[in-house]
């Protein structure tokens, strides 16, 4: 007898006891312990004043214990100088119940007084009431100068118009045709402003995560058979929405035209970038077990998907992660813009080094991050300098979703304190765990975006925590110079958005595009900041939008200048000091 | 004390009549039992022929046969638990695990009390990723048989996600039978597996104590170091573990991808190439593979880069579908054509155990299904992939 047949024969005669095996999924990876902390990092200090500064915001999920789906995904905050007096204000976003947020959701605009704290302005800005809120977008829509607000919630997205700096702001979402409800209610992460057809004004790009609704949401639980929240492959992706400015105080739904209505995935963090320096803004989406996107701009108002063959749809096992929250920088100074993403905890966060030949290389292992990053669940992150030594840092808010996640996963806790990651400038970075100040505090956190709230030349960073409070965090360090640019478009958009500066000051040049909205449903301090260790003066190049660019040579440090397009020098804006406008 | 007249010839006489009993008694039980048995292996007696003829023809190198003769004796003494056994064994030499799995079923239902029977059956189910059955059978086990090695074994591979009870366990089963080194070297790889580089290096000198150094030992040792070979003596000594193993087995897929993996880290594309594309052929459904393949090839401008992100791209596709048949399969599982499909599926995507099981389970109700015939065919024509080849 063939064995082929014997065994076939063998199979027939087995008694129905496979069909009682359940077919189920391959285990996870199992856990990585952490790295030790590097002995040579230096101290990385972050105090939280947010209670000192009068901030006094708690976040609540409105979670019932039934475990709906949205409830994990916390909201974000953001840093913007709605009254443009140079010193950033803060919004922090308030989730509340679902479906609508309901009677005690509340958002938080609070003015910065300039003397180190901050007065709760939410009453008559119209910002308060929002929905089931998540995230937000800070860009000047219709170029008047002021900072615009796009904020992304469940059931319905707003846009509301700066009224010129007087803390009121006007909610234009059905005007301008950004509500998103076409298709009835969504379910609306991220958000960011960028300019991708270049005709100087600023567009908008939207992650949908999954299709969800209170009558669709499905019952999990967990091994201890407890009530659980779902894993997100049980909810399709809900895709992007991109809409083009058309310079009307309108927009036009343009996902379809552009190519991007092609991928439902289920998309979490965003960011915009000029990958390849074709002087076209491209679109990085972090998508939650499904490959990343990489949407690349080929300036004809088309997008192709190239982040399979740029190295950046998976994780570098090949496998697709959970990407949550998005930072892009040049952070290894070689003049191309590189891409950190926030995953899952168990997978460890990715760090993708852009080359220079339409291609990224995973170094989340190399660099250092990979193994202090695998217990922790990533989502809001961004590059900052805290150090002023001209390589850029990268700050991680962290926090679990499952609350029995001890019990079931050794290692991983649900709580969790942020990470700060300092460069080692070689390529890799070093995790500072001790002296961090409030950083180390376990929490839930979940947005964050970075500014220098006290224009001390730090960055500082804020954090919204999940049924938590708020943190700013302020940046303790002092030593090392910097300097910071505002733009200030004329033929390009207003903010200046995406216009590229390159500073050399020594032997260190560095480069930075204008960016405001990465992160997780954040928005940070779109000023330029620029680290510069012991150099006294800095050789500034910048390119705009529109094509043209200035130079200027040795300006001082230690101060914020604001550059205005045509223009072939900048302004100082403030030195230091300089409390009072 | 006082002793009383006669009372110690009473008391010798007690003894020796109680042994006088026992004899009598333990002779009648051993003769009882030597009947029961001799009963027992008559009634196995044509059974026990066909056992025996595949035992020689085993022997003899004809495993065809030997399982035929086995399959007989099974169908021949349903109860009888040795022949499912011994089919089990070989099966899994041959790499038909998801075969062996049901034997061993079929040996659980003749006899639940056999010994090691159900650590054999967790065992089986660990091997052949059938996550639900590994949990069940291991925590039976280790009820069964609190001091079993491989019960404790069993248990903590069917819990690996969970490193602290899986270590736990592994512990436990190294201290109930300390010389054997399979324990130790399943803990190790938990920790290589893991990142645990201090745990890992422990676990391996405890090995290399009770085991000389071999390339299992050499690959862990190198595996451990490759994710933190930044300077070069690390980077020496990983290079060194991984060429060791690669020597005395060359064939290894994870020492090839590994040590591809580790000159990638160091730029060194043009050195990583040979090791990745052995992987790549050794194991052609491994996505970190044709990740890392597809890098080295994009690093170096070959334009065999295209294919390899292609290829990655369709597998990623497969899993994906994957996944949600067995999503399907959970809601639907009387539904023999979606069973099917997921047979299909699952083999395309290089998870033979399962492809062979969605199969096998359709052919016994279906035994017409051409899909599932397919599926099988398909396999048995397959090369034999290590164990080693798991993603």
């Amino acid at each position: 007898m063939r064995r082929g047949h014997l065994l076939l024969a063998l199979r027939l005669c087995v008694t129905g006891t496979g069909l009682a095996l359940l077919v189920t999924g391959c285990p996870p990876k199992p856990p990585v312990a952490p790295v030790p902390l590097s002995k040579n990092a230096p101290p990385g200090r972050f105090t939280d004043r947010a209670a000192a500064a009068g901030i006094e915001f708690r976040h609540s999920n409105g979670a019932t214990g039934q475990k709906r789906f949205p409830e994990i995904t916390g909201s974000g905050c953001a840093f913007l100088d709605f009254d443009q007096d140079g010193w950033l204000d803060i919004l922090l976003l308030d989730a509340g119940a679902l479906p609508d947020g309901g009677p005690t959701q509340r958002n938080r605009l609070y003015r910065n007084t300039r003397d180190g704290h901050f007065e709760d302005v939410t009453e008559g800005s119209g910002l308060a009431r929002t929905g089931y809120t998540q995230g937000a977008a800070v860009g000047d829509f219709d170029n008047d100068g002021y900072p615009d607000l796009y904020v992304t919630a469940y059931g319905g997205n707003h846009l509301f118009r700066n009224q010129a700096g007087t803390g009121k702001f006007t909610d234009v979402t059905v005007q301008a045709g950004v509500s998103d409800l076409d298709q009835g209610p969504r379910y609306s992460l991220s958000a960011a402003w960028g300019d991708y057809d270049r005709d100087g004004w600023l567009d908008l790009a939207v992650c949908r995560y999954a299709r969800w609704s209170p009558e669709t949401d499905k019952p999990c639980r967990n091994s201890l058979s407890a009530r659980s929240y779902c894993s997100p492959e049980l909810y399709e992706g809900d895709g992007l929405r991109l809409y083009r400015n058309r310079g009307n105080g309108t927009f036009v739904e343009s996902s379809r035209s552009t190519g991007l209505a092609a991928f439902n995935r289920r998309a979490m963090g965003l960011a915009w970038l000029d990958y390849n320096r074709d002087g076209w803004q491209d679109l990085f989406v972090a998508c939650d077990l499904q490959p990343n996107l990489l949407l690349e701009n080929g300036g004809r108002g088309r997008f192709r998907e190239k982040a399979v063959e740029t190295g950046v749809a998976y994780g570098d096992m090949g496998g697709v992660l959970s990407g949550m929250g998005v930072a892009v920088a040049d952070y290894d100074n070689d003049g191309w813009d590189d891409l950190h993403v926030t995953n899952f905890s168990h997978q460890p966060n990715s760090l993708f080094r852009n080359v220079g030949r339409g291609f990224f290389e995973n170094q989340s292992v190399w660099s250092g991050l990979a193994d202090p990053s695998n217990p922790l669940l990533g989502w809001g992150c961004e590059f900052l300098d805290y150090d002023r030594d001209g390589y850029k840092d990268l700050v991680v808010a962290n926090g679990h979703m499952h609350e029995d996640v001890a019990k079931t996963v050794h290692g991983v806790t649900y709580q969790q304190p942020k990470s700060l990651y300092r460069n080692n400038r070689d390529g890799t970075f070093a995790e500072i765990r001790q002296s961090v100040g409030d950083l180390s505090t376990a929490t839930l956190s979940r947005g964050l975006a970075v500014g220098d709230y006290d224009n001390d030349g730090g960055p500082d960073v804020l954090v919204n925590n999940q049924n938590g409070n708020a943190q700013l965090l302020r940046n303790e360090y002092q030593g090392g110079h910097w300097i910071a640019f505002l733009t200030q478009g004329k033929q390009s958009n207003r903010d200046g958005m995406h216009a590229r500066i390159r500073v050399r000051s020594g032997k260190l040049t560095q480069q930075s595009e204008v960016r405001a909205g990465a992160s997780f449903c954040s928005s940070s301090d779109r000023r330029v900041h620029f680290g510069l260790g012991a150099a006294s003066a800095a050789d500034v190049e910048i390119r705009w939008p529109s094509g043209k660019s200035y130079r200027a040579r040795g300006l001082a440090v230690d101060r914020v200048w604001r550059w205005a397009e045509g223009t072939s020098a900048p302004q100082q804006v403030r030195a230091p000091g300089d409390r009072k406008p | 004390m006082t002793q009383q007249p006669g009372g110690g010839s009473k008391r010798r006489g007690l003894p020796r009549l109680l042994i006088a009993s026992a004899t009598v008694v333990g002779g009648l039980a051993l003769g009882g039992w030597a009947v029961q048995r001799g009963m027992e292996w008559r009634r196995h007696e044509p059974a026990l022929r066909h056992f025996n003829r595949g035992q020689e023809l085993f022997r003899a190198g004809d495993t065809d046969a030997a399982l035929g003769e086995w399959d007989t004796a099974t169908q021949l003494e349903p109860a009888w638990v040795v022949p499912y056994l011994r089919l089990a064994e070989v099966l899994n030499q041959i790499n038909e695990r998801d075969l062996a799995v049901q034997m061993l079923v079929r040996a659980h239902q003749a006899n639940p009390r056999a010994p090691h029977i159900l650590c054999r059956l967790a065992e089986a189910c660990v091997q052949v990723e059938e996550p639900a059955g590994a949990r069940k059978y291991s925590q039976e086990a280790i009820d069964q048989e609190p001091n079993c090695p491989r019960a404790h074994a069993a248990f903590a591979l069917a819990r690996k996600t969970d490193l602290g009870l899986a270590a736990k366990h592994l512990q436990r089963a190294h201290d109930l039978s300390p010389k054997d080194p399979q324990i130790l070297l399943t803990l190790a790889r938990l920790y290589v597996h893991s990142g645990d580089v201090k745990e890992g290096q422990e676990t391996l000198l405890q090995v290399l104590t009770i085991t000389p150094p071999n390339a299992e030992t050499h690959y862990l040792s190198g595996a451990l170091l490759v994710p933190r070979a930044r300077d070069s003596a690390t980077f020496k000594e990983a290079e060194g573990h991984l060429r060791e193993a690669l020597r005395l087995e060359p064939e290894r897929f994870d020492a090839n991808a590994q040590l591809g993996i580790l000159y990638l880290r160091q730029r060194q594309w043009a050195k990583a190439l040979p090791y990745l594309q052995a992987a790549r052929k050794q194991n052609p459904y491994s996505p970190g593979v044709i990740y890392q393949l597809a890098t080295a090839y994009r690093q170096v401008s070959d334009p065999r880069a295209a294919g390899e992100w292609e290829a990655l791209r369709k597998l990623q596709a497969g899993t994906r579908r994957w996944t949600d048949l067995q999503k399907q399969l959970v809601l639907r599982p009387q539904d023999l054509e979606l069973r099917a499909e997921a047979a299909v599926v699952s083999l395309a995507v290089g998870a033979r155990a399962a492809a062979a099981r969605l199969s096998g389970e359709v052919l016994q109700r279906d035994p017409d299904n051409k899909k599932a015939r397919r599926v099988l065919q398909q396999l048995q024509q397959l090369p034999a992939v290590p164990d080693s080849s798991k993603r």
